[in-house]
């Protein structure tokens, strides 16, 4: 469970430029509030990726702030951020033959001592957090062997382990088939509501994130178009502006969201 | 409802690691006891010291060898990583060279013994590849390797072109450094070894304390850093510890080629990729696998009669099959 | 156009430096030689016929002050350098056919080999090779003053119980000298036995326990004058745990190894005096 409440995690005017002068992200605001699911949005080349960069701790912007628990963010070391905050990448995949049970455990790095040697509580905490996202039944398979959803859990459930209190997912389904990403939207909607953690999560299918988020930042070209309520969000002109082609929404029985379709 | 088990399968424990490092130790002296009885004279004290610090300059080498590779393999998220493509068994070969090819027209200072100079030249080697790797405060692996290439590329000219100005004798006499020896001689100085030993016993160490930060390594920089592993000072840290133990192995016995590819891999495909274990039996395994391969070149030597082969063949010609005879017969728990 | 400009400037100086030049012809009598060893080297000066020599290799030792071209070694036989100093003859201890493409481009250049391994190819070498030279006096005189050192030093140590000798290179990683060597007979002429004389591998490397089974009364060590201290201390510790006392005798003069007439005038009496001590100084230089 996740013990800090509020706003965990904040980007205020974030710029970020590369080396060469590229400039990739030009005054985004983000935050991220205990309980909440914010889905972040927009075009590829929007800078999404690169504001996750930045909110990890590991880019550098250029200019404005990103605090973690109150406190900029380069003020933690990685071991101390890690146990505020975790990730889940694009790709589940590991160098080594590991098992699920031994991903999950790597996440208890943050928590273990000089040796990293984990003890029954670890353990104990890695089992929770399979459990959580039904991994467990294959904990001593190699994640090689998993389906892409699969391992995808597992790596959540690595994520979990860390016992952060703000989860950063990047695109997580986005090699998944749809019951899969259904599966994955479920379990971080779960995350903040039984859990109370913060989740950002950089998506590319807008119809999933409207439907299980509590905000949505749109991005496009380094700015955030519009941030806010999924109900003020999905406006046709904002997701025009966003997309850069016409959309139409479409009505869908029993849900408040309609969908969203490019014309 | 089923019993579910409290805690995760085959999970690495303190307890685990104990019992392997002192199951493992005891092995390791009672192989180095057993080795110290194989000789072709006769048993006195004298000649059983010889023997037992053979053995343990021996034991060394085979640790700083075995957990220098597995150090590298997971540093660089590579299976083909072994201590030598950091271009410091060559640099030390350069230096060596020089030594030998000065030794003819100067007096060499006191520490310029083979040892010392392959130390310089390999320590020189490794400052060379980390100043061209390292960029904006961190090392990366893939520049990291090319630079070793490099280098190693760079030293063998080097080495050709000094050949140039050395006498034969001296020719043969590196020569034969670079097949790789067991330090016979090691029995007349021990502090060396003592000094050798420690060194390489806090290098273990501190390989060992990063062990489950290599296991996380595993799934990629940014996951591992967002994990809470310093994934630019553990690659710097690991690079100088790294140096300093085939520094070390190479002073002492030259360039025994294989091992340090091999141990790591054995280990992996029999107990899997966890590094906080890895390291400890990888290091035992090295120790034991260069006394047994040291000991079976003086069996030979009984034998056949034919002068004493260089180590490294018989690391090469064991391990070799071996290695392969695993690849066919287990599921590779080695390096995707 | 500045960068090619310099290319053009780069380009000229390789092609001009790759034309050939006037040398400066040595003038040396007749017949003109190369010696590509250095044992025949050292000889050839011994004898005062070092006028001869044109082009010797990178390991030869000519004596101080003498400036003679080098044009390669045996490891490595290019054929302009040899060629440019228009020898006659060449002498060699290696395949004469490595200088098949030499002879192909000056068939009229005599490749000569010559075995140098034995005290008496020692002998016969200085005579064969001042009669290549036209001096073949200076050879007969100098065979002859070879000989005799060493039948002096023979009769010196007469009758005398002989000790059993192994004569080590370097103190690390030691080789000896085995059957078939100069030194074997040397030890045999100063009034030894070549306890390592087994196996056969002429300059075998030899582990300390195979050392202290040859069980030597005296060990005669060559080594790096800068380590000789090192050395005789390390030969030191390891023998004085034997029942029998092992003589130490540490040398620093890396020609004991090179085949040349000092072998006999010089350290055929030194090694007398290390075996047989007790001859030392009677018999005077």
């Amino acid at each position: 469970m996740s013990e800090l409440t509020g706003h965990i995690l904040t980007a205020s005017n974030v710029k970020f430029a590369y080396r060469t002068g590229q400039n990739v992200l030009n005054g985004v605001d983000l935050d991220a509030v205990a309980g909440k699911v914010v889905c972040v949005l927009g075009s590829n080349g929007s800078g999404k990726t690169t504001l996750l960069g930045c909110l990890l701790g590991q880019l550098s912007p250029s200019s404005g702030g990103i605090e973690l628990d109150g406190k900029a963010i380069n003020s933690y070391s990685p071991r101390q951020r890690a146990r505020l905050m975790a990730y889940v990448s694009q790709q589940p995949g590991v160098a080594f033959a590991f098992t699920a049970a031994e991903i999950v455990l790597a996440g208890r790095l943050s928590h273990t001592g000089v040796f990293g040697l984990t003890s029954r509580q670890d353990q104990e905490i890695g089992r929770a957090a399979m459990e959580m996202t039904g991994t467990l039944g294959f904990a001593d398979r190699m994640l090689d062997e998993l389906s892409g959803g699969e391992a995808q859990c597992v790596m959540i459930a690595r994520a979990l382990a860390q016992q952060p209190s703000v989860m950063l997912l990047d695109e997580p389904t986005s090699h998944l088939d749809i019951a899969n990403q259904l599966r994955i939207y479920r379990m971080m909607r779960r995350l903040g509501d039984d859990w109370g953690m913060a989740v950002v999560c950089v998506s590319h299918d807008i119809n999933l994130a409207a439907r299980f988020a509590d905000e949505l930042v749109l991005m496009r070209e380094g700015k955030v178009v519009a941030s806010g309520a999924v109900e003020q969000v999905i406006d046709r002109d904002i997701l025009a502006e966003t997309y850069g082609v016409e959309i139409d929404l479409i009505a869908v029985p029993g849900s408040p969201v309609p969908m969203v379709q490019a014309r | 409802m089923t019993q579910l088990p409290q805690i995760l399968p085959n999970a690495v424990t303190g307890r685990k690691l104990l019992l392997w490092a002192a199951g493992l130790s005891l092995a390791l002296v009672v192989l180095a006891l057993l080795c110290s009885l194989v000789g072709q004279y006769r048993l006195t004290r004298e000649i059983w010291l010889i023997r037992i610090y053979r053995g343990a300059a021996a034991a060394v080498v085979g640790v700083s060898l075995a957990v220098a590779g597995l150090a590298l393999q997971a540093l660089l998220r590579n299976p083909l990583a072994e201590p030598y493509i950091l271009g410091i068994s060559s640099g030390a070969g350069v230096g060596v060279l020089c030594g030998l090819a000065l030794a003819t027209h100067l007096v060499l200072p006191e520490w310029a013994t083979t040892s010392g100079l392959a130390m310089v030249g390999g320590l020189v080697t490794a400052v060379v590849v980390y100043a061209i790797a390292h960029r904006r405060g961190r090392l990366d692996p893939y520049v990291l390797l090319l630079a070793g290439v490099m280098i190693n590329v760079f030293n063998g000219a080097l080495i050709l072109v000094i050949l140039q100005f050395t006498q034969k004798d001296e020719m043969i006499k590196f020569i034969g450094w670079g097949m790789g020896k067991v330090p016979e001689w090691i029995w007349n100085e021990p502090n060396l070894l003592v000094v050798s030993a420690g060194a390489v016993l806090v290098a273990w160490l501190a390989i060992f304390a990063r062990g489950a930060a290599f296991n996380t390594l595993g799934l990629g920089d940014a996951v591992a850093s967002s994990a809470g592993v310093s994934v630019h000072s553990l690659r710097i840290q690991t690079f100088v510890i790294v140096s300093l133990m085939t520094a070390v192995a190479v002073s002492l016995a030259g360039p025994i080629g294989f091992l340090g590819l091999i141990v790591p891999h054995v280990c992996r495909m029999l107990l899997g990729p966890d590094h906080r274990l890895l390291v400890i039996v990888a290091g035992f395994g090295g120790a034991m696998f260069l006394i047994a391969a040291d000991t079976l070149c003086r069996l030979i030597h009984i034998w056949t009669g034919m002068g004493e082969l260089p180590v490294g063949v018989i690391t090469a010609m064991a391990g070799g099959p071996f290695f392969i005879y695993l690849l066919r017969t287990r599921r590779s728990g080695g390096v995707q | 156009m500045r960068q090619s400009a310099g290319g053009i400037a780069v380009l000229a100086v390789l092609v001009l430096s790759g034309c050939p030049r006037d040398l400066p012809r040595n003038e040396a009598p007749s017949p003109r030689v190369v010696s590509f060893s250095p044992a025949v080297t050292e000889m050839i000066f011994e004898m005062g016929l070092g006028d001869h020599v044109v082009g010797v290799t990178s390991y030869c030792r000519p004596p101080a002050g003498v400036n003679i071209p080098v044009v390669g070694n045996d490891l490595n036989i290019t054929v302009e350098p040899i060629l440019a100093v228009e020898p006659d003859i060449l002498v060699t201890q290696s395949n004469p056919k490595q200088f098949a493409m030499l002879r192909r481009l000056k068939p009229d250049l005599r490749i000569e080999p010559i075995k140098i391994e034995t005290l008496g190819d020692i002998a016969d070498a200085m005579s064969r090779l001042s009669t290549l030279m036209g001096s073949p006096d200076k050879g007969k005189s100098a065979r002859r003053a070879f000989l005799a050192s060493l039948e002096k030093v023979r009769g010196r140590v007469a009758g005398r119980p002989k000790p059993r000798v192994v004569f080590l290179m370097g103190h690390h990683d030691p080789s000896t000298a085995g059957q078939g060597t100069f030194i074997n007979e040397l030890i045999e002429v100063a009034g030894g036995v070549n306890a390592a004389a087994v196996g056969r591998k002429r300059w075998p490397k030899i582990g300390i326990e195979s050392l202290l089974k040859l069980a030597p009364d005296v060990i005669v060590c060559e080594s790096e004058a800068s380590v000789a201290d090192e050395a005789r201390e390390y030969w030191s510790k390891l023998t004085e745990p034997l029942p029998k006392k092992v003589r130490i005798h540490v040398v620093t003069d890396k020609r004991w190894t090179i085949p040349s007439g000092r072998i006999s005038d010089t350290f055929a009496p030194m090694l007398a005096d290390f075996l047989h001590p007790e001859t030392a100084g009677g018999s005077g230089e």
